[in-house]
């Protein structure tokens, strides 16, 4: 499997999504420098989370004019997968490669815990591949701006096209997003943005495993 | 009623580094007529006041005791005349 | 003709200055007149400047060097003692901890966020410049009174500036501890510990070497962050009158971020010769120490500081305090390798002098020295004070009839868990990301000690290794008997480390404390470090690295005095790593007590502190080899595989610490209590008391499943034991026939008290 990760200045999570594809594909993700102007041939780049440009002016926004940033779209538009986690999510919002926007969370406060998702029914998508719609997993969240904003036209629109991915539990939606949406899928599928981070419940240490399930089946429908 | 406008900025001498990445960034993306920009904030005030004096003085006795934190940043208010 | 105002500047620095400026500046009359009998001269501004921040207690020690030297520093695993930027000690496979914890508490007063902030970013700094990548996050906070109408502010812009620091640097706060108190109403303490991982052959230090080598600043620009104002007044200068407040240091983790990457990248090739980050008084501290410490000179041209903005005198860059900036002195010809590294990160990068031969640091500006002074006589000769100290201990032992009061054990304990020092602290670790990097294992809410994996120790079937960490102090102990009352802090670290299954190591301190100079708070002081060199000894848990904090005063009242210790530990097999949550159907056992306790300790417990408000009589007392003992047993039988669960019995006694434990997965338990209490006579109500809620030391409750084998083993061993009942799913907690309440409820007093506050 060809697999890249972006790397912005204020990055911080490109290590820890570095480690859990290893781990679990055994394949060594290639590291992408923000100012490169050309993304080889990989069939998934991930944006991974962090605060690129410190989170200046709006989360994600100066990274989303990064010199990679046409290239990711070249790469988007082939037809290969992008995976936005966190930060990363914030900023293919930024680049409008997913719908929407995000917001400061609904308390105004910085959260970090373990929170459950629900799965939910998508199009085909190489990102729901390994998971079962209505299926709970479990994944830490971090994040001070993940707060899902959408008109209500939108939201019609996500769900009649299954393209929300994940949605938190009603009574524990930790940021105030609009239906409770956790993470939101491209018209093509191929494009998955999320808040919680999959690559931080992988190891038996960690407070949940639901990553591996959740990279397993990206990378066995990548690998095909 | 009087419609007082607060603007808030970084004092000069605080380092400001919202400031200097957003600056860097658009000179990056070939702006280079940009020296410097500036972010601050904009606060509307709506008093029932008929006094202009007193609704300025008034509104910064709200900065001092609550909007503006003035160990970091500077502040001005002003009448927005239009209303 | 007009001079220019930098020309105005410089010919202003460079006049002698006067007693008066002088004392203005920090320094007492007695050390203004000594250094100018010492430099054969009058010193001029720029000079007195750079002394005055030599000889501050900050850099000098000069209260307490005395006593800090009595402390143990060496031992096998120690790398790096005190003296640098952190201490480092050896963690095996050709790894080496670098930790250290630092105050950041005056700044933290006048603009809670960013004091907090810059207190984080300031521990990173000293952690990456030894080598090491920062793998974890602790702090220790003392605020006011609940409430106080600022503690609220204090304790908001604290938590988000921490927060705001450590989430967007990316490494994870992962524990530590928050206490109110009155005393701290005016003045609050914020400590900030930092953990870095390095590879023992590639530890950077600090020292100078080579004459003719460059010496480099990097990272972000000068302004003028941090120079007190009321130093070279600004009548002189300024053509403005407007009086000149201190500027607050502004903290910029994205800087630092890339300072952090930039600096770990560099450390990889062969350039780094040596290396120090600007902290406090910035150039000045930094530039001196490396070149006093290589026993060199050192020659700068301040026109070659990249500065924020026009017209900074001479004696403002050298005490400016600005963040994310480093110095290093590189090996000649490695320059431009450098400066790529630091243009690709966005930093600047400037030559700004050489290393010297002549043991004396020159500063140049508009080509002129503004500052030529020997620099034995800034270091080697700082003053060192043999203050007057009166060692006090509070030796009034108040029996359990005399604190206790005659109400339910249940109306207590709901005292107890709603107490603003007791409850849950979910409201301020939620909003610091402590599993950022993925080899957080538990937060300090989930085991007595916050622990990680050891990075790429793992290996085939075997998980890694885990650095346990844990801060602690119990003030009001060393309030009453700072010696003793400090021993236990030690004593309560390693315990905590041991029940999270790591094997105690090494130490750091932070001294909180008032004003030195009067000989009851240096009686603290130096009890303090007499209890830390005490139980470090016992230990063998050297201390490798801390900080002082004096003066903690406001109107001549001084604050519970803070000795906090920062203490590290090994877990051999992360697989064997113990929390602190009871699981079903576990048999809860106490070690160190058995059925024939039937009192406790309420002297200066929590007890007395939540019920009476106050918190006076002698201390627990301590038996270290108990103690020693008591450790072994919990390693040992966690070797085995015996436990599933541990907490020490601390703050509040034996029931709200097993409350503590049945907490998160809201059991239930038939509390057995000792056959004395079948029969309670209503006059003995304060025995039952103190067996709840005393904190006799040495005591630690473990959840297991095969309750005969460790009693076995316990007998075996010499350790005291008593079952206390087994867990169960009906959430109902029965104190024998004597009360009874739910988890359900306990919980919801626990959890709401802090939200509440900060509504």
């Amino acid at each position: 499997m060809r697999a890249g990760v972006i790397v912005f200045p204020g990055s911080n999570c490109d290590r820890d999504v570095i480690i859990a594809l290893k781990t679990i594909s055994n394949f060594k993700p290639k590291i992408l420098w923000h100012k490169e102007t050309e993304i080889p041939n990989l069939d998934l780049v991930v944006v991974p989370g962090g605060f690129s440009f410190g989170d200046y002016l709006r989360c994600g926004a100066i990274a989303a004019k990064s010199p990679i940033i046409n290239s990711l779209k070249d790469h988007a538009s082939r037809g290969g997968s992008v995976l936005g986690i966190c930060n990363g999510f914030q900023i293919l919002i930024e680049t409008k490669l997913l719908p929407g926007t995000l917001i400061t969370n609904k308390n105004l406060n910085f959260v970090c815990k373990d929170i459950s998702l629900i799965t939910q029914k998508t199009r085909p998508s190489p990102f729901t591949n390994g998971l079962t719609p209505g299926d709970k997993v479990n994944f830490p969240i971090a994040h001070n701006d993940g707060n899902y904003f959408c008109d209500d036209e939108l939201t019609k629109k996500l769900h009649n096209e299954g393209q929300i991915a994940f949605k938190y539990s009603p009574n524990d939606n930790p940021n105030g997003s609009v239906d409770n949406i956790a993470g939101v899928l491209s018209e093509n599928g191929r494009i998955l943005g999320m808040m919680p981070h999959p690559e931080r419940a992988i190891e038996n240490f960690h407070s949940s495993q639901d990553g591996k399930l959740f990279f397993n089946g990206l990378i066995k429908h990548l690998l095909g | 009623m009087i419609k007082v406008v607060l603007e808030i900025f970084p004092k000069e001498e605080v380092l400001d580094p919202e400031t200097k990445i957003v600056t860097k960034s658009l000179q990056d993306l070939g702006f280079d007529k940009l020296k410097e920009i500036k972010l601050g904030k904009q606060i509307l005030i709506y008093l029932n006041e008929q006094d202009k004096e007193k609704a300025l003085e008034y509104s910064k006795q709200m900065c001092e005791k609550l909007l503006v934190n003035t160990i970091i940043q500077d502040y001005k208010v002003y009448i927005d005349e239009e209303k | 003709m007009r001079v220019s105002r930098e020309q105005e500047i410089a010919l202003e620095e460079t006049k002698n200055c006067t007693l008066e400026k002088a004392i203005e500046m920090g320094l007492s009359k007695d050390e203004f007149e000594l250094i100018c009998k010492k430099l054969k001269r009058t010193p001029n501004f720029v000079e007195t400047g750079i002394f005055s921040a030599m000889y501050s207690e900050h850099c000098s020690y000069k209260s307490t060097k005395k006593w800090l030297k009595t402390l143990p520093t060496s031992g096998k695993q120690v790398i790096q003692g005190p003296g640098e930027n952190a201490g480092v000690i050896d963690v095996g496979d050709d790894n080496a901890i670098v930790f250290k914890i630092e105050s950041h508490n005056h700044p933290s007063f006048i603009e809670p966020y960013q004091g907090a902030a810059t207190g984080v970013g300031g521990i990173l700094r000293d952690i990456f410049t030894m080598g090491a990548r920062p793998i974890a996050l602790m702090n220790v906070l003392r605020f006011g009174e609940e409430n106080n109408f600022l503690t609220k502010h204090l304790l908001n812009g604290v938590v988000k500036g921490i927060g705001g620091y450590g989430n967007c640097i990316g490494i994870p706060t992962i524990g530590g501890e928050t206490y109110f108190h009155k005393s701290y109403n005016k003045n609050i303490l914020v400590n900030a510990m930092a953990v870095g991982l390095a590879k023992k052959n590639k530890i950077f230090y600090s020292a100078a070497s080579g004459v003719g080598n460059p010496v480099i600043y990097v990272g972000a620009k000068t302004g003028k962050d941090g120079i007190h104002g009321a130093t070279m007044a600004s009548a002189e200068f300024s053509d403005d009158t407007q009086e000149k407040k201190p500027t607050v240091q502004v903290g910029d983790p994205f800087t630092g971020k890339l300072l952090l990457e930039a600096c770990l990248e560099l450390m990889e090739t062969d350039s780094i010769l040596s290396i120090q980050d600007m902290g406090a008084a910035g150039l000045t501290s930094s530039s001196v120490e490396m070149a006093s410490k290589g026993k060199l000179g050192i020659h700068i041209d301040l026109d070659k500081i990249p500065l924020r903005e026009n017209n900074m005198s001479g004696y403002e860059i050298m005490l400016s305090e600005s963040q994310e900036r480093m110095l290093m002195i590189l090996k000649q010809g490695s320059e431009k390798k450098a400066e790529r590294i630091f243009e690709k990160w966005d930093l600047d990068f400037s030559i700004i002098g050489k290393i010297t031969d002549t043991e004396k640091i020159t500063l140049l500006k508009n080509n002129k020295v503004i500052c030529n002074l020997p620099l034995n006589l800034l270091v080697e000769d700082a003053p060192e004070y043999h203050r007057d100290y009166k060692l006090t201990s509070n030796k009034n032992q108040l029996s359990s009839k005399e604190v206790a009061i005659d109400k339910s054990i249940k109306d207590i304990l709901y005292k107890i868990l709603g107490h603003v020092n007791f409850c849950s602290k979910k409201w301020i670790y939620e909003q610091y990301d402590s599993s950022v990097m993925g080899d957080t294992i538990l937060t300090s809410n989930d085991s007595d000690a916050s622990v990680v994996k050891i990075h790429g120790t793992e290996k085939n079937h075997f998980k890694g290794k885990g650095l346990a960490i844990s801060t602690d102090c119990t003030s009001r102990y060393v309030k009453n008997n700072p010696e003793e009352g400090t021993s236990l802090a030690v004593v309560e670290a390693a315990r905590n480390l041991v029940c999270s299954g790591a094997t105690p190591m090494a130490v750091t301190n932070n001294l909180n404390f008032g004003n030195p100079e009067k000989s009851e708070i240096m009686g603290q002081i130096v009890g303090s470090i007499l209890g830390i060199k005490k139980s470090c000894e016992f230990f063998n848990t050297p201390v490798v690295s801390g900080n002082v904090s004096l003066y903690n005063e406001t109107n001549g009242k001084s604050i519970m005095p803070a000795p906090i210790i920062g203490m590290v530990g090994i877990i051999n097999d992360i697989e064997k790593v113990i929390n602190l949550h009871a699981k079903s159907k576990r048999s809860i056992l106490v070690l160190g007590q058995n059925e024939n306790k039937i009192d406790g300790w309420l002297g200066c417990s929590f007890y007395q502190e939540v019920i009476h408000d106050k918190c006076d009589g002698k201390i627990p007392s301590l038996n270290l080899e108990k103690e020693k003992k008591l450790m072994d047993f919990l390693l040992s039988i966690n070797s085995l595989g015996l436990i599933d669960g541990a907490h020490d019995v601390s703050d509040g006694g034996l029931l709200p610490c097993l409350i503590e434990m049945l907490l998160k997965k809201k059991l239930g338990i038939n509390v057995i209590l000792p056959k004395f209490f079948d029969d309670l006579k209503n006059e003995d109500f304060y025995k039952l008391h103190g067996w709840c809620f005393g904190e006799d030391q040495s005591r630690i409750l473990i959840s297991t499943e095969d309750k005969q084998k460790v009693i076995e083993l316990a007998k075996e061993n010499e350790i005291e034991i008593f079952h206390l009942g087994q867990t169960n799913s009906s959430g109902e907690i029965l104190l024998g026939k004597l009360d009874r309440f739910s988890i359900k409820k306990c919980y919801h007093i626990y959890a709401n008290k802090l939200p509440k506050i900060m509504i």
